[in-house]
């Protein structure tokens, strides 16, 4: 009603938009700095259309492979009768715990010389996995996860009912499926093939282990070679244009999302479609999957960590202490961030608030390359002390991590809502008693959740802390990456177990904070 | 004991007020009903008196204590006011039994036995609201009826001297609704507690308070006794709102006026044109028996003192209820709904005999 925020919570949600504001505007003041004949030179770069082509075309073959794997998965685990669904759901939502260049690491070391498999078999069967081939294997195990979590929920909601009609008005099965079922799987499918896309888009570990020129690989190499900056900027800009229109595309289908949900009628149990001798081929189909998304890449892993036989525990604890001196810090700032955010969204919802929240998932979806270097220039510019120091680093991330705290807190505001707070008061309990009493039992799962989420995510970022660390910095995923990219295998086999138990920890959590993806 | 003088509040997106210059008195022990549509602002006024908004004019007192003005609030945990919200607003983290106990005073006094004073006394309001077997269970888990009831037992619990009761009722299913009701009002009459009850529901209204005030568009229309306000309302608005009505446009001489159904008898007297209402169950259907009636214009010279006038009428629907059937009629181009007696045998196209059983009142 006739309320106005409290100032700290529009302080603080400002400042926030702000700090994500501020290194794009510095990408393009960066870009600005050359002349005009510079310009078109660079903007007319042969190299260019190679990029767009390259990330574009890696971009499409992750998304359809994903799809290769993850509608067959989803169909199994939702409408067929297969024994073991909960489990074949848990085993497709899984590889989301290997991060995409400890995977990379993992696919790379596997059939190296005196890897697993020539080990096994004497010769390796394959040539070693570059390029675009090992980029798209790579980012394809990775991400079909995502496309089978947005397609499950699909198949779940899925009104048997529309079909029964369909099938009443005369349409055959197959028209059925054509004119009714896969029309009502569409939005599920866009929304995960553009979280795909998004991802892709804004990789870096996968694609520069690989060797395969995008536009993330192609700004660290000309950061890198500190040859051209402006042109290091100019990609940056293209990058983020790719990535926005990726953002306005997935903005309009969720609103179409949302007008296609609402008409919920009480709903029938669905009937399981019966694999009767299709149970063989299709089991075979979820054990292919599993033993490349999963079992080669942990195999490979164990492989090598045991072949790093000289290798003390010990040896982890400086990276471990590099990894927790960011981490720590990162969780405990992008949560107190995120919570003004949170709570000005959900208690004083206006067009502003719903601005910031965006602006918060913005720095979450802009890749983080260019989010790095964005905060590069700004440094260098306004305040060079800052460059490569651990506060800059731990910024940089907070910012990029906010949105990750953001929705735990967001529906922890919404179950301590304004009316509970009302009736503790009416009931005859103060502000403060009240805050004791009801609304901190009710934010704090989701604070600490958010504080969590974000703490295991940053013990495994690797692009932004890679451009942004000071020298001397050494974390668990700089480890793994810097020791892949010299072929040490065996060196960098422990930070990957350490890293990996890590992750398989976040998503435990994530299955404990949704139990229904478990099922 | 409360006393709210022109309250008033503007929602900052519209230009007409939520709540417009509001006034009314409840006595200590007295059940209060704000009856309306919704959106006719009687949520928001209890949020006032609650303490929950802040008024812009206007004042809330109680007990002689001035609550609410302009510029001045006193907090909601010092107003001693219980609230029971519309969504229920249980705590999801707390048990039915430690719901029920949160707002019990002595429960946080360090006394010997407080608390178990307390906790007897929210066992014995989860018994009056047939909800023992819940106690240990957590709100996720209950039914929106169950939830409601937990919700009314943990804001009578604290016995606080006012309570005021959003839509208390609207999940309970109307079997139970009816029990519910009795147990609540008996219990704020035991223990001397008022009560300003918010509803649509006219008939929760009539039975359940003593005083009744109709809103709309953020104003009481009228205020009075329930039967005062159903037998003589003072608008058609009101005589809609309570149980239906027909309204009928006449000309007033005296204590009778002339209607499209002849000639009715008035409560008041009056003079020129006036609205007249008559309540459905008001009127009388009967058998025509050959007799040839004088319909419309003409019954005005059969002038039969102390009597309305019959008037013939055609049956266009019937709606048959079980304990009562509602008929549509049609006379002289007027329409009128009529309640019979579960017995009436007309069919549609029937030709009845029309009466006025009791005055009609004249409303704005």
């Amino acid at each position: 009603m006739r309320r106005r925020p409290p100032w700290y919570l529009t302080f603080v949600p400002a400042l926030v938009t702000i700090a994500v504001a501020l290194p794009i505007a510095y990408l393009a003041v960066r870009a600005m700095e050359v002349d005009g004949a510079m310009l078109r030179e660079i903007l007319l770069r042969e190299r260019n259309l190679l990029l767009v082509r390259n990330t574009l075309g890696l971009m499409l073959g992750v998304i359809a492979g994903s799809s290769l794997l993850a509608v067959p998965l989803a169909w199994l685990a939702t409408s067929t009768d297969i024994r073991g669904r909960g489990i074949v759901t848990l085993l497709s939502v899984l590889p989301l715990a290997i991060p995409g260049y400890v995977l990379g690491y993992s696919l790379l070391a596997l059939g190296s010389p005196y890897g697993p498999v020539q080990e096994l078999f004497g010769m390796t069967p394959f040539a070693r996995a570059t390029g675009f081939g090992g980029a798209l294997v790579t980012l394809t195990l990775y991400n079909f996860p995502f496309l089978f979590l947005t397609l499950r929920t699909g198949f779940l909601e899925l009104d048997p009912a529309l079909g029964e009609s369909a099938r009443a008005l005369g349409l055959s099965p197959l028209a059925t499926f054509r004119r009714v079922t896969l029309p009502q799987l569409w939005p599920a499918f866009a929304s995960g093939a553009l979280l795909v896309g998004l991802y892709v888009l804004g990789d870096f570990g996968v694609v520069s282990l690989m060797r395969f020129e995008t536009f993330s690989y192609a700004i660290y190499l000309q950061y890198s070679a500190s040859l051209d900056r402006a042109y290091a900027a100019w990609l940056a800009i293209g990058l983020l244009a790719l990535t926005i229109t990726i953002l306005a595309i997935e903005f309009r289908i969720a609103g179409r999302i949302l007008l296609e949900r609402s008409g919920k009628g009480s709903r029938r149990e669905r009937r399981l479609f019966r694999l009767g001798k299709w149970a063989l081929p299709a089991y075979a189909f979820v054990g292919t999957a599993l033993l490349f998304s999963l079992a080669l890449p942990i195999g490979s892993i164990l492989f090598w960590t045991a072949r790093a036989r000289d290798f003390s525990v010990a040896e982890l604890l400086p990276s471990l202490l590099d990894s927790l001196s960011v981490s720590i810090p990162v969780a405990l700032v992008a949560t107190a961030l995120a919570l003004p955010v949170a709570l000005l969204a959900g208690r004083f919802p206006s067009r502003a608030a719903r601005g910031f929240e965006r602006i918060a998932y913005l720095g979450y979806a802009i890749p983080p390359l260019a989010l790095a270097l964005g905060f590069i220039f700004l440094t260098l510019k306004s305040v060079p002390f800052l460059y490569q120091s651990l506060a800059l680093l731990i910024a940089a991330l907070a910012v990029h991590f906010l949105a990750l705290a953001l929705s735990p807190i967001r529906s922890a505001v919404r179950t301590a809502s304004r009316t509970l707070e009302e009736a503790s008061r009416s009931l005859g309990r103060g502000r403060r008693e009240t805050f004791r009493a009801v609304s901190l039992p009710l934010l704090w799962p989701g604070i600490a959740g958010a504080g969590l989420l974000v703490f295991l995510s940053a013990m495994k970022e690797l692009p932004v802390s890679f451009l942004l660390a000071p020298l001397d910095f050494q974390s668990l995923p700089l480890r793994v990456y810097g020791y892949t990219t010299e072929a040490m295998f065996a060196e960098a086999g422990p930070y990957a177990l350490a890293i990996l138990l890590l992750s398989s920890l976040g998503a435990a959590l994530v299955l404990q904070v949704n139990p229904g993806d478990a099922r | 004991m409360l006393s709210v003088r022109d309250l008033t509040l503007v929602h900052p997106e519209s230009e007409t007020p939520a709540v417009n210059r509001v006034s009314f008195d409840v006595a200590p022990g007295e059940i209060y009903a704000l009856l309306g549509p919704s959106g006719a602002g009687k949520t928001t006024v209890l949020r006032l008196i609650a303490g929950f908004e802040e008024t812009e004019a206007g004042s809330v007192s109680m007990q002689g204590e001035l609550l609410s003005a302009p510029g001045k609030t006193t907090p909601p945990e010092k107003r001693h006011i219980g609230f029971v919200f519309q969504e229920f607003a249980l705590f999801p983290h707390l048990s039915v039994e430690q719901n029920v106990c949160f707002g019990i005073r002595v429960a946080r006094e360090r006394r010997e036995g407080a608390r178990a004073e307390a906790e007897a006394r929210g066992r014995e309001l989860l018994a009056r609201m047939q909800i023992e077997r819940l106690a240990a269970r957590m709100p996720s888990r209950l039914s929106g009826g169950e939830q409601q009831r937990v919700a009314l037992a943990r804001s009578l619990a604290p016995r606080p001297p006012l309570i005021l009761l959003d839509e208390p009722f609207s999940s309970l299913d109307a079997d139970l609704r009816g029990v519910i009701r009795g147990e609540v009002r008996r219990y704020l009459k035991e223990h001397d507690m008022a009560a300003i009850i918010v509803t649509h529901d006219q008939e929760e209204a009539l039975a359940f308070a003593d005083r009744v005030a109709v809103m709309r568009d953020g104003r009481i229309v009228q205020e009075g006794a329930a039967e005062d306000l159903y037998k003589a309302p003072s608008s058609a608005y009101v005589a809609n709102f309570l149980g239906g009505c027909n309204v009928l446009d006449g000309e007033a001489t005296g204590d009778r006026a002339m209607t499209a159904i002849g000639e009715v008898m008035l409560v008041t007297e009056a003079t020129g044109p006036v609205r007249v209402a008559l309540r459905p169950e008001h009127l009388l259907l009967e058998e025509v028996n050959g007799e040839v009636l004088e319909t419309g214009d003409d019954a005005a010279g059969a002038g039969n003192a102390g009597h309305s006038s019959h008037s013939l009428a055609r049956v266009v629907e019937r709606d048959f209820h079980g304990h009562d059937i509602t008929f549509r009629v049609e006379t002289n181009g007027v329409s009128l709904v009529v309640k019979s007696a579960y017995d009436a045998n007309w069919r549609e196209g029937d030709s009845v005999r029309l009466t006025a059983r009791e005055k009609g009142v004249v409303v704005e």
